[in-house]
């Protein structure tokens, strides 16, 4: 038992004899690298499910609910369910003004000015929508508006020019009113200084963003038309603010909070309700995920175990030509940790594959849900998310996860007597 | 094959089990998890679902509602002026029939509390009735539910907090003064200032720079009614409820016309229960307060008739006799014309959307293990028969039959999985007994992990027991590891008897 | 046009000729007879103020208005922000025209529920012709000093159980005829907006409120002041005013 290891060619030497070993048998090597496999590529396959379905409502509530950064006046925030409108951003200045300053902020890449106002509606099947006005070929330049298509969602026609008499319905909602490009959509709104304002823009465009709020209820107007009826004088009810990367978001937040000083609510679009509550159950599918490459390593473990029966001769033999019982172990063990690493790689290669091909085909939610998630942000379709750390992490998590396991059953041949090993 | 014939062979595949016990032992833990996994799983999911059924039903619709067939087809915006008076013998015929029925008003309104004002649900019920047929009446976070004939409100937390009534449970240190302001003398502010104390570690609230304080989690409910007192006192749960009467005019026109009211009460409660619909913008009040000029002039009208099974379990879902059309039948020519029968899921597509796409993520995860169990009994099923060619060889040239082999393996394998099964339902079930009957507070691993977003997750999960899926995960199991024997004995009979006799 | 904007002109125009000489204690009825019938004129135009002042914050429309009799009446917005934008009441229809929509609207159905131009009243309530007589159930309810004057008080209760304000108190300047102050009730009793008479002006033979304020109770800190300038009673103003072609000019 004097045998300690004689440095890394030792422990090469090592793995070389278990690397040759695996291939005694290679249906058997095969079933345990289809297992490691199939585990390795399904916490891939799922991590990457989840990850599609949290890209999908982040996509949406930094598309369409609040940016990296969303500013607006402390007034907008204490009646938000209102949408106000006399409570504009840093009143008495200009949106292209204040866009102009914040976008000189290092790592902003747009500071896009937005309002909501709530509309009644000539129809009478249809009494209220929600009036967005936006600039879209500014917008556009920053944003895929149909997260499924990644494209401007513009099913039919054009959207509205700038400043024109025009706008764009969700399909959803030229369904229901029956309206369709080159009608009129009379309607009624309130301005900042509570006069009722009458509008009937022409539809100009239908369009479908894949998320059902907007594609029911919302009216796309042009935001210098919205802001004079409203009777903003140029100024802005939200500001949308887009960074360079999202993670500065949070420092961003910090900078444009002090740039406009007090009277702002300054948000990182990682405090919206749903993106909270996504993240912290993702938690319970690392569990989920345990336990399926627990499973696969039993594979392993079975496999070492039949390995140390089958040698037990050998171990014999080993230890008589002067193997420490260390080194035994080390072989059966390095035999078991490259099956996982083999197992591991084949599990990314597939779940690499898939989650690649899956990314670029969207799936469509309503088969799960049978449509009806109206009050999530939720776009209609996901994308399965393909990220190189996603299998990274599948890789260490699988070989670890086996690797652990099999240390156990590995120890067993450390217990076996070469002298009676040998008669047998 | 005679039957002595098939018991030996049956009596061999066991014994055939015990030559590598510890590969039998790994080999059949695997399947054991898969079983027991999927039996926690479906329970589980059983048991959300079944909560949030129970939570829809208990809290929040009971089994049926009788409304006007004009108000169904407008119920989102509650149409008030399609209310229907009479209901009381309605309730008598229903009530004969051995339901329980909780009459009610809902209207819309906007609540004005002396800090901001809220767009609100208001739900008029009848005190004394809508405790037979919902729960959500004894789920009260502080104070107590309205007292008949009174004008008061009990309110959903969420609406409570956002328009400052009730008692704070995370105030900001400005809101604390707001509190100690309402004591009336140095020792009430000592104690209003006593029950508070400063926030765990909070890093959602320190980035919104809140700082925050928190009720004092040992805070009796001698205590708390204390502080209700004081703040009820200073006026903090006084509110005014502006809605507008809808009424379709008198002249047969069909205009609606609208009247005007303003409502002063008191907020006595804040609902926080299992069912997040009665946290949030939502009040509860007498509805005998609201039959006269005072109130809404309903005048015995109603909005709809909650109508459940008299003295139905809370742990039980509608049953047939509580179907729309059980409830139909047992009113019979009572009802009148005009109304209509809708069982409660026919108010729930929303629920119904979000269970239907958790079930479907959750079986396919399951889906996946069974695989990977499956693949674990091949792997051990082919070892022993590629070790035992030899054997087998010898059996087939002492004149077994192909279809014996391939038996006797099967029957081996399909020990292994029944083993592994066996030991996975009892681990499964043994799992279940606590998530049963305790569940998994999930509110409070939210709040641990995430910190206080300002909204209650209310998340108390629980399992169910499912016999019929934990019989068939055990006969699935079985059934998929005998199957996974047949490949590699086929292939093991397709080699000649001589070579495999040969064979090392 | 009687919106609520113009109601406190209006209802006071009526009383203006009521005005003057009511010594002893009328009765309830006749006082509000009065006041209904002299809504009664020929025609009326004048340019109106409307300063709103809510959370710190004022916001000043003006419009001019004309209307002939109860039936027809023509309302156009001068200020910058609401330039252009016409009503029209015509036949018991409203029709409105705005620069934003660059066309006729008439208003009709549900929106005729919604408030007029953020105040108290409805658009269905400015095509009801009925009067407060047909209306309400007067009684005198005594007499009181409101703004330093000697007033009648008088209460109104909703003949109808669908009135909007099912019950109303007039403050009517026991020697001048003047509509001092009014308040609305809702159906609990409850105050929910009032009017004070801030000025009043001899106009040929009549009284006029040229400026009165109104507070929503509700809106907390708010108050919407109305001035009336150029007040022009019975002179003829032509009929193609009250046309289809004036919104659109």
């Amino acid at each position: 038992m004097e045998g300690r290891m004689e440095g890394t060619g030792g422990l090469g030497a090592l793995a070389t004899i278990a690397y040759r070993n695996i291939w005694r048998n290679g249906r058997r090597t095969a079933l345990c690298v289809v297992a490691v496999a199939i585990a390795v590529f399904f916490n891939i396959f799922m991590q990457s499910w989840i990850d599609g379905m949290m890209d999908s409502i982040e996509e949406v509530v930094r598309t369409f609910e609040t940016g990296h950064v969303n500013v607006v006046s402390s007034g907008f925030e204490a009646e938000r369910e209102y949408c106000p409108v006399q409570y504009p951003i840093a009143e008495g200045r200009s949106a292209d003004e204040l866009a102009d300053e914040i976008e000189a902020l290092p790592g902003v890449r747009a500071a896009l000015p937005r309002i909501t106002a709530y509309a009644t509606l000539f129809d009478s099947t249809v009494k209220h929508a929600l009036l967005w006005g936006v600039r879209p070929a500014r917008e556009l330049a920053i944003n895929h508006w149909n997260l499924t298509d990644r494209d401007d969602g513009l099913v039919a026609g054009r959207f509205p020019g700038e400043g024109a008499n025009e706008c764009a319905i969700g399909a959803a909602l030229a369904r229901k009113t029956g309206l369709g490009i080159g009608d009129k959509l009379p309607l009624k709104t309130v301005s900042a200084q509570f006069s009722d304002k009458y509008w009937s823009p022409t539809i100009v465009g239908v369009f479908e963003f894949d998320y059902a709020r907007y594609d029911e209820g919302v009216i796309l107007v042009s935001f210098e038309r919205l802001g004079r009826i409203l009777g903003l004088g140029g100024a802005t009810q939200q500001l949308f603010v887009y960074a360079e990367e999202a993670g500065r978001s949070a420092e961003l937040r910090d900078e444009v909070a002090r740039l406009l000083g007090p009277g702002h609510v300054v948000r990182e679009w990682a405090d919206n309700y749903w993106v909270a509550v996504m993240r912290q159950s993702s938690f319970l599918y690392v569990i989920v995920f345990a336990v399926f490459q627990v499973v696969a390593s039993f594979l392993i473990v079975n496999t070492v175990l039949m390995v140390i029966h089958e040698r037990i001769k050998e171990i014999g033999m080993m230890g008589a030509l002067g193997m420490t019982r260390r080194e035994i172990v080390l072989v059966f063990f390095f035999e078991a940790l490259i099956l996982s690493v083999i197992g591991a790689l084949a599990g990314c290669l597939l779940g690499g594959l898939v989650t690649k091909v899956g990314s670029l085909f969207p799936i469509d939610t309503e088969v799960f849900t049978g449509g009806g998630m109206k009050d999530l942000p939720f776009s209609g379709t996901i994308f399965i998310a393909f990220s190189p750390a996603n299998i990274a992490r599948g890789f260490a998590f699988g070989v670890a996860v086996s690797a652990a396991c099999t240390i156990l059953p590995s120890l067993k041949s450390a217990f076996v007597e070469p002298v009676e090993a040998l008669r047998r | 094959m005679s039957a002595a014939g098939a018991r030996d062979i049956a009596a061999m595949a066991l014994r055939n089990l015990s030559r590598h016990k510890a590969k039998t032992a790994i080999t059949a833990v695997a399947v054991a998890v898969s079983v027991s996994l999927y039996i926690f799983m479906d329970g589980w999911l059983l048991g959300m679902n079944l909560d949030s059924r129970r939570n829809i039903v208990s809290y929040e619709i009971g089994a049926a509602k009788v409304q006007a067939a004009a108000y169904f087809e407008k119920k989102d915006e509650l149409p008030m002026h399609e209310s229907f008076a009479g209901w009381k013998p309605l309730a008598e015929s229903l009530e004969r029939a051995g339901y329980a029925v909780a009459p009610r008003f809902v209207f819309s309104g906007t609540l004005y509390s002396r800090s901001g004002s809220a767009p609100l649900v208001i739900d008029a019920v009848d005190v004394g009735l809508e405790g037979r047929v919902l729960r959500y009446p004894s789920s009260l976070e502080a104070g107590r539910f309205p007292a008949p004939g009174r004008l008061e409100l009990a309110i959903g937390s969420m609406a409570a907090e956002k328009l400052r009534v009730g008692i704070p449970s995370r105030p900001t240190p400005e809101e604390l003064e707001e509190l100690a302001g309402a004591a009336r003398d140095a020792e009430e502010e000592a104690f209003v200032r006593g029950l508070y104390g400063p926030a765990p570690e909070d890093e959602a609230a320190a980035a919104l720079e809140a700082r925050k304080l928190a009720l004092k989690p040992g805070a009796s409910e001698a205590e708390l009614a204390r502080l209700w007192e004081i703040l009820s006192a200073s006026g903090r749960m006084d509110v005014r409820i502006s809605t507008v009467i809808d009424q379709k005019a008198e002249d047969g026109s069909g205009r609606i016309l609208h009247v005007n009211q303003l409502i002063d009460a008191s907020v006595v409660g804040v609902i926080n229960s299992p069912n997040p619909k009665t946290n949030g913008n939502v009040a509860f009040m007498p509805l005998d307060s609201l039959q006269d000029e005072a109130g809404l002039m309903l005048g015995g009208k109603v909005t709809e008739l909650l109508v459940r099974r008299s003295g139905a379990s809370d742990a039980e879902l509608p049953g047939r006799d509580e179907s729309a059309a059980a409830v139909r039948e047992a009113l019979g020519p009572a009802l009148p014309p005009g109304l209509e029968v809708h069982g409660w899921l026919d108010y729930v597509d929303d629920y119904i959307a979000a269970s239907r796409g958790d079930q479907v993520s959750t079986r396919i995860m399951i889906l996946m293990l069974f695989v990977l169990s499956f693949i674990g009994i091949a792997n051990t099923m082919l070892m022993a028969i590629l070790e035992r060619t030899k054997e087998t060889g010898m059996l087939r040239a002492l004149g077994m039959t192909d279809g014996q082999v391939v038996a006797a393996y099967m029957i081996e394998a399909a020990c292994i999985g029944a083993m592994g099964s066996l030991a996975g339902i009892a681990i499964g079930c043994l799992i279940n007994v606590p998530m049963v009957a305790h569940g998994l507070d999930y509110s409070a691993m939210a709040e641990q992990i995430g910190g206080d977003y300002g909204y209650r997750i209310t998340a108390l999960f629980r399992s169910a027991w499912n016999p019929p899926v934990i019989v068939l995960s055990g006969i699935v199991a079985t059934a998929l590891s005998a199957a996974a024997a047949l490949l590699p004995s086929l292939r093991a009979l397709r080699m000649p008897v001589t070579e495999s006799l040969r064979f090392e | 046009m009687r919106t609520k904007y113009f109601r406190a002109a209006l209802a006071a125009l009526a009383l203006a000729s009521a005005g003057a000489a009511a010594a002893a204690a009328p009765s309830a009825a006749s006082l509000l007879e009065r006041v209904d019938a002299n809504e009664v004129y020929a025609s009326i135009s004048y340019e109106g103020e409307m300063v709103i002042e809510y959370q710190g914050k004022r916001y000043v429309k003006t419009f001019a208005a004309s209307a002939k009799g109860s039936a027809n009446s023509y309302v156009e917005f001068t200020n910058p922000e609401d330039r252009g934008t016409k009503y029209l009441k015509k036949e018991g229809r409203l029709y409105v025209y705005s620069p934003d929509a660059e066309e006729v609207m008439l208003i009709s159905g549900h929106l005729l529920k919604e408030s007029m131009m953020g105040s108290d009243l409805s658009y269905e309530d400015t095509i009801d012709n009925e009067t407060l007589s047909a209306r309400y159930v007067p009684t005198l309810a005594g007499e009181e000093e409101a703004g330093g004057r000697r007033a009648w008080v008088l209460d109104l209760a909703a003949k109808r159980r669908t009135e909007s304000y099912p019950r109303q108190k007039l403050w009517i300047d026991a020697e001048t005829g003047d509509l001092l102050r009014y308040e609305l009730y809702a159906l609990s009793g409850a105050k929910l907006k009032e009017y004070r008479l801030i000025k009043a002006e001899p106009i040929g033979d009549r009284r006029f409120p040229v400026e009165g304020e109104m507070r929503d109770l509700l809106r907390k800190g708010s108050r919407t002041v109305f001035k009336m300038r150029k007040v022009v009673l019975d002179a003829p103003i032509p009929d193609s005013l009250f046309s289809m072609k004036s919104l659109e000019r």
